[in-house]
């Protein structure tokens, strides 16, 4: 387009749009002054006045229709007709406040449902990292798969290693820190990183500094970066920078704020502190190994999760090329002795633009039924949706088919009509999903409450960001599309003669069939989601039969700490024998034991040998416990004994194993008596030491489906770093509340600053079933809403069919049927299809019960019950859905009926 | 009376351009204008004129100011911008070569 086509055109555009009045008075007073010269010729031709009128108007072929399309060449119009559209639309809408609030609701719950969940998953898989080139980064493993290192490792690595441009280490386990300043105190998540964490990220701060190598030496004074939330709390001011904070009881002064973005790089933790490695070396707490001094060097805890970028131009292989020459290196530096063949050396580089890490994380990535039904959910919520108001829409188009047909006469094209309609679907679908907007932020906080564990929060950055909101609009159009443009395009698709009679619009075959394949559709795909959510259902209450191996009802878990435990050992262990003493002696204990879960993370070794036969290794979780530990649980001991005080750090090492494990040491035999050696602890060295005196029933440690774990029980007076304090048990006989008060006070007894927490037993048992309750209230939910759905598609198409038929009816009665019969027939007619949409739902429920096989137990993905509530349910409800309509028909007059137009 | 023949849109473009270069005018003038040069041969209906005007008013080669006549009477009076001469004449240059075109196959002999 050339500048000077726009200097006349603009003009004249902004003018269309702007004076928009003027504009068309002056193309009335063009059109009015040609109609009067015509006039004018004519008379002068000696036509009569009237006459001469007449056929000028004629030439013209319609003043109306001629101004429309002058009109139409006139190129701002489309922007004109939108906002005119848009105007008559939410008229029309707010005429009828029914309709408008049942489409809105649907719309909004359908919409806001599938925004909430795909911005979860949205989180949880695509959304790139907060850093710098996310694509750069690379995770560094070991040789033998681990993910770890230790801290000499870290050293050596990062002041040899040239493969990358940059490298950082952190604390992989993130930890807890209670965090002290200006008064208050907060429990926050928080990692220990390196120098050039930051730096290598490419993160700056918001305010102040990052941490910089220069904070990482030994000696330098400790300080910290707090996260954008934290810094919120604390008054979100600059005097922050420089002020100092206790960190577990230790100070540090802060440098810094990350950005909102930044949580750090484990998707699903959120860091709210970061501090140099060295303060963490210097902190650590393991009294009993290293007492006050920093660990050496060479200490062999593997803590560290190593990254590095990669050089511009530089490719995995070549990473990992470099790597398999740097790693014996390295191995050679830390052990010079050659007989130690652990691969611990850092020998291979995998990718890591996702790190996915967190045990809550990964292991619901695994379980893909999960993911899958909650799409699915969201699709067929919206699905449903759409449909309904497709149908809605249908039928008020019919109503609306006078008006139509009379625009249609006036000149307007069909495509502007439509072009009308689906505007004001789009409206309707913008208002709904501004609904939707609200819905889902309650409803994606609702989904992370219902993934996480209720100790292990996942936390997400949930925040908007451009492709969100594309597919926010994506999905509106989308939906405005599916429910608006077949109503559209049918009622534009008018007879005129038809229409301007208001004549007796015979129900059409093609129209009746797809109003009742709608329903089909609807009732099929609600029957799926019920389905499932009584498969679920029906799951939870198998597990929740299971029985646990013990008896968590009336037994109180008290967490024990105190503060001193750190710099005074022997105390904490005094204070923990005192402990269970007390407990002991309060009236309404029954019993009480102390427990210490050792090996959670992985499993621990141990050794037997069969005489006669080659060594064994098995696996086994280790717990260590008091003497009552198995009476105050009430788990029978089903061979041998229980410990005793005859069990002490001087006589034989014992061992009571669980059912699974003695399963697996002497499959078939009674393992009481069998010796075993433990791999890792002090009695190495030393053969077989260990003997099974007793076997107990299985417990529950985890969710009953995935079987009962091999747990081996040792007491703590032969464990040598189980002293302190820990976790008690207790069993009371009387209300909780009350005996929490007396334990606290017993405890306070032995010292008054020991902190006592507790909780009963029996959340520790349901909290490992909640993933299967919060999904089952989900599936649920979702189900009743879509049946809902569902029942007021039946609810409408019913009232719209007996509305056409009113005549029928009037006739039918005035024959002499019976009222009663005519209803019969007529909801008969609905049923019919309904019952028709049941069939087709058992096969979608079947298929739904395969999608989510992963997340049924102790049930068959047919059960019988849940196909029958579902189908009990829906019939109930489209029957009361099919008879109110058609109950209101009944009581019309045949006379009126016969004569209504 | 013959018929109005079957006009390609850019060519009745091109008539309503040419009349308005001659002198600016309003659009009952130039359909009489048009109906008298070709001698009733081309005939432009009423309704599709005034559409056709505006859509050209819209493109920048016309332009439009209200006048009043000598007998007090208000019109539209359209003329032609220094844009549409030029979109005249390259589409005159069109329309000479499509005809002379037609006009040597017309004009074979037949065997």
């Amino acid at each position: 387009m050339r500048p000077e086509h726009w200097l006349y055109t603009i003009p004249l555009r902004l003018r269309s749009l702007f004076r928009r009045r003027q504009a068309d008075q002056e193309l009335d007073d063009e059109l009015r002054d040609h109609v009067e010269r015509k006039t004018e010729e004519y008379l002068s031709k000696g036509m009569a006045a009237q006459e001469a009128r007449r056929q000028a108007l004629l030439e013209i072929g319609g003043v109306e229709k001629r101004k429309e399309e002058c009109r139409d060449t006139r190129r701002v119009n489309w922007i004109q007709d939108l906002l005119q559209d848009l105007r008559y639309g939410l008229r029309m809408l707010r005429k009828s406040p029914g309709f408008t609030a049942v489409a809105v609701l649907s719309l909004g719950l359908g919409i806001g449902a599938t925004i909430a969940i795909f911005s979860v998953m949205y989180a949880l898989a695509l959304r790139p990292l907060p850093v710098q080139r996310a694509d750069q980064l690379v995770e560094l493993v070991r040789g033998d798969g681990g993910n770890l290192h230790s801290y000499g490792e870290w050293k050596i690595f990062r002041d040899r290693q040239d493969i990358f441009s940059s490298v950082l280490a952190y604390n992989y386990f993130d930890t807890n820190f209670s965090v002290t300043a200006a008064k208050q105190q907060r429990e926050v998540s928080g990692l220990y990183v390196s120098g050039d964490y930051f730096q290598t990220l490419g993160i700056p701060s918001v305010i102040g500094r990052a941490i910089e190598p220069s904070d990482d030496q030994p000696g330098a004074p400790p300080v910290c970066v707090i996260g954008y939330g934290l810094w919120r709390l604390f008054g979100q001011s600059r005097d922050v920078l420089g002020q100092t904070i206790l960190v577990d009881g230790n100070e540090f002064r802060i440098v810094g704020v990350a950005p909102r973005s930044f949580f750090g790089v484990v998707i699903g933790e959120m860091s709210e502190i970061f501090m140099p490695l060295e303060a963490e070396r210097t902190y650590r707490d393991y009294p009993l190994l290293y007492g006050k001094q920093t660990p050496p060097l060479n200490d062999s805890a593997t803590l560290l999760a190593f990254v590095g970028r990669l050089k511009p131009g530089e490719s995995l292989s070549q990473a990992n090329a470099g790597l398999q020459v740097l790693a014996p290196e390295i191995h050679r530096d830390l052990s010079p002795r050659s007989d130690d063949t652990s691969g611990r050396a850092v020998a291979r580089a995998s990718p890591m633009a996702r790190s996915i890490r967190s045990e809550t994380l990964a292991e619901l990535w695994n379980e893909t039924s999960v993911v899958l039904l909650l799409m699915t959910m969201a699709a067929v919520a919206l699905i449903i949706a759409c449909a309904n108001l497709g149908n809605l829409l249908l039928a008020r188009a019919t109503k609306r088919q006078s008006e139509i047909a009379t625009r249609l006469a006036l000149g307007a094209t069909r495509w502007r009509l439509v072009r009308q309609l689906l505007t004001e679907s789009v409206g309707l679908s913008l208002i709904g999903a501004a609904t939707g907007l609200l819905i889902e932020r309650w409803g994606s906080q609702a989904l992370l409450w219902a993934l996480s564990w209720p100790d292990e929060k996942i936390s997400l950055d949930l925040s908007w960001d451009t492709r969100l909101v594309f597919f926010v609009v994506g999905i509106t159009l989308l939906c405005a599309l599916l429910f608006g443009l077949a109503p559209a395009i049918r009622a534009t698709r008018v007879s005129i003669y038809s229409a301007m009679n208001n004549g007796v619009t015979v129900g059409r075959r093609r129209d009746r069939f797809s109003n009742s394949l709608v329903v089909v559709l609807q009732v099929a795909l609600s029957m799926a989601l019920l389905v499932s959510a009584g498969l679920l259902a029906r799951t939870l209450h198998a597990l929740l039969a299971v029985d646990p191996g013990y008896d968590p009802k009336g037994v109180l878990v008290a967490h024990a700490t105190w503060n001193g435990a750190a710099e005074n050992p022997q105390r904490a262990a005094f204070i923990g024998e005192q402990l269970l003493t007390q407990f002991r002696s309060v009236p309404g204990v029954i019993s009480a034991s102390w427990s210490r879960v050792a090996s959670q993370m992985y499993l621990a070794q141990l050794t037997v040998r069969k005489p006669g036969s080659a060594e064994r290794h098995l696996g086994s979780y280790n717990i260590y416990v008091s003497s009552d530990f198995f009476r105050t649980r009430r788990t029978p001991v089903l061979a041998g004994r229980d410990f005793n005080d005859g069990d002490t750090d001087t006589s034989l090492p014992v061992a009571i194993v669980s059912k699974t494990l003695a399963e697996m040491l002497s499959p078939g035999l009674n393992p009481v008596g069998l010796r075993f050696r433990e791999s890792d602890s002090k009695t190495k060295g030393q053969d077989y030491a260990v003997e099974v005196i007793g076997v107990t029933a299985d417990m529950q440690y985890r969710r009953p489906d995935l079987g009962p774990l091999p747990i081996l029980y040792r007491p703590v007076s032969q464990c040598a770093s189980c002293l302190g304090m820990g976790d008690y048990e207790v069993r009371v006989a009387g209300a909780f509340p009350g005996m929490t008060k007396r334990l606290q006070s017993a405890a306070s007894t032995v010292d008054s600053y020991v902190a006592l927490k507790c909780d009963p037993l029996s959340n520790a048992f349901n909290n490992v079933l909640h993933r299967n309750r919060a999904m089952e209230l989900i599936a649920m939910a979702f189900g009743l809403f879509v049946s809902l759905l569902a029942m007021i598609g039946v609810y409408g198409v019913t009232s719209y069919a007996t509305a056409e038929r009113t005549r029928e009816i009037g006739i039918r009665i005035a024959l002499g049927a019976q009222r009663g019969d005519v209803l019969r027939m007529l909801v008969g007619e609905m049923m019919r299809v309904v019952s028709i949409g049941i069939a087709f739902g058992v096969a979608a429920g079947l298929a739904a019960a395969r999608m989510i096989g992963g997340m049924i137990w102790g049930i068959k993905p047919t059960d019988p019950l849940s196909f029958g509530f579902a189908i009990c349910l829906l019939l109930l409800i489209a029957g009361i859905a099919a008879f109110l309509p058609a109950r209101r028909a009944m009581h019309v007059d045949p006379i009126v009926a016969l004569r209504y137009e | 009376m013959s018929k109005p023949s079957d006009l390609v849109q850019g060519t009745l473009d091109m008539l309503l351009l040419k009349i308005l270069a001659l002198e600016p005018m309003n659009g009952f003038a130039v359909s009489q204008r048009l109906k008298q040069v070709s001698g009733d041969v081309l005939q432009m209906s009423d309704g599709s004129l005034y559409p056709a005007l505006h859509k050209l008013e819209q493109e920048g080669w016309i332009t439009a100011e209200w006048k009043t006549s000598v007998n007090g009477r208000r019109a539209k009076y359209y003329s032609l911008t220094r844009l549409g001469r030029r979109h005249l004449e390259k589409e005159t240059d069109n329309w000479g070569r499509l005809s002379s075109a037609i006009s040597r196959v017309v004009k074979l002999k037949e065997a």
